[in-house]
């Protein structure tokens, strides 16, 4: 339900964790979550579009596109790209939360 | 040492800033990437709920291939319809007839499942319980739910005020929506008994959340809600008071102390697999907590 093909990658608990501490509201709290969450899937965007030949970016949209649950997309980048294209996205979510955490933290 | 709490103002101020970095990130280096998501009308901010979009989709297309062989479950339910004769009894019966309904693994059901359910609910228990009300209709039926921490039902309202499971702590903010009582001196035994049985809801990715926000919110707000274990039968009242859990938890619910210390829906020590179904009772007679937790319960409610 609602799940993406890479969040068994990410991991959250550092910023679960670290907003509970800083105390905000519960929607308020989720809101911040839904924001963090924008920046983490143009990131891993990135990432993807860097690790895939040029001539697949479309391609690679439509499937995205049409099913953004669809772990298949790994193998997918994979196949045409990257083949540790799971410890690219897991690299580039740990560095962004940790950045994301460092900054909210800093009054 | 972390700032506690900060205004939630300026973290969100900070987190669009970084969203805001990474789209231009994103537009600097793949403009084509861009155009296509545009064409696509895929915004990255709504990606989860498009993805809720896409396999609630999924279920009733499938629901509506495997609608016609339900209907002959149904009769047949109702043909065997059985009196429960003791709390315990009436949980197993619903467990026995849920396990004949629900798959083994946690998702979305097509409606004719769902409809099923309903039946099985309405049988076994005599309440009304329905995946769709009003139009409206959760991401999902049959989920995930988690532990939650009491909520401040009044500002200043401490956990040491709460008359039960103070272990589990209280959060530092209010919940999605907002307090239960205006104050302390306003606090009433309904609103009371709304924080002890209380879920929260992923309202966030419903795929007209953003859209028709001022309307599903008073609908969600305080909305009463039949939480059942399926492993056991055991089932609870309660009423939505809070939004989440976030969609990366991998938990589509939150139960609060009093939901889950009954519900024990732990398949891990973390969480465990619930339906959840709206009460469809205009007059209101149904109260909040356990629906069998005991005998006397049981008898008020036959």
């Amino acid at each position: 339900m609602a799940k993406l093909f890479y969040d068994h990658l990410i991991i959250w608990e550092k910023l679960t964790r670290s907003l509970e501490t800083l105390g905000a509201d519960g929607e308020e709290r989720l809101q911040i979550i839904e924001i963090i969450e924008e920046s983490l899937h143009t990131e891993i965007l990135i990432v993807v579009l860097e690790h895939l030949p040029r001539e697949k970016h479309e391609e690679f949209l439509d499937l995205f596109h049409a099913a953004p649950h669809d772990e298949s997309h790994l193998a997918y980048i994979k196949k045409h790209g990257h083949t540790d294209i799971e410890e690219k996205i897991r690299k580039k979510s740990d560095e962004l939360i940790e950045e994301i955490i460092l900054d909210l933290i800093t009054v | 040492m972390l700032p506690y709490n900060i205004n939630s103002s300026v973290l969100i101020e900070k987190a669009r800033l970084h969203a805001e970095r990474s789209s231009k990130k994103l537009q600097r280096e793949f403009p084509h990437a861009v155009k296509k998501l545009e064409q696509l009308h895929l915004h990255l901010k709504d990606l989860r709920r498009h993805s809720a979009k896409i396999l609630s989709g999924a279920v009733i297309a499938g629901g509506l291939v495997l609608g016609t062989p339900s209907i002959a479950t149904t009769v047949t339910h109702l043909q065997h319809q059985q009196k429960a004769v003791s709390p315990a009894d009436a949980d197993q019966a619903l467990h026995d007839k849920l396990a004949a309904i629900i798959p083994k693994t946690i998702g979305p059901l097509p409606p004719s499942q769902e409809q099923d359910i309903s039946n099985s609910i309405q049988q076994t228990l005599g309440i009304k319980a329905v995946a769709a009300l009003d139009g409206n209709h959760l991401n999902t039926t049959y989920g995930r739910i988690g532990g939650e921490q009491h909520l401040p039902r009044f500002l200043g309202d401490k956990i040491s005020d709460h008359d039960a499971l103070q272990v589990k702590g209280i959060t530092a903010g209010r919940g999605a929506f907002g307090y239960f009582a205006p104050s302390r001196a306003q606090m009433t035994q309904e609103a009371e008994m709304n924080e002890k049985y209380y879920v929260a809801v992923q309202t966030l990715y419903l795929p007209n959340w953003n859209h028709d926000y001022k309307t599903l919110k008073d609908w969600y707000k305080f909305r009463k809600v039949l939480v059942v274990n399926p492993s056991t039968g055991k089932s609870v009242v309660a009423v939505v008071g809070d939004a989440g859990p976030a969609a990366w938890t991998g938990k589509h619910f939150g139960g609060s102390p009093e939901v889950m210390d009954y519900l024990k829906p732990y398949a891990n020590k973390n969480n465990g697999a619930v339906l959840l179904f709206f009460i469809d009772d205009i007059e209101n007679p149904i109260a909040l907590g356990p629906v069998n937790g005991s005998e006397v319960q049981y008898l008020a409610r036959k």
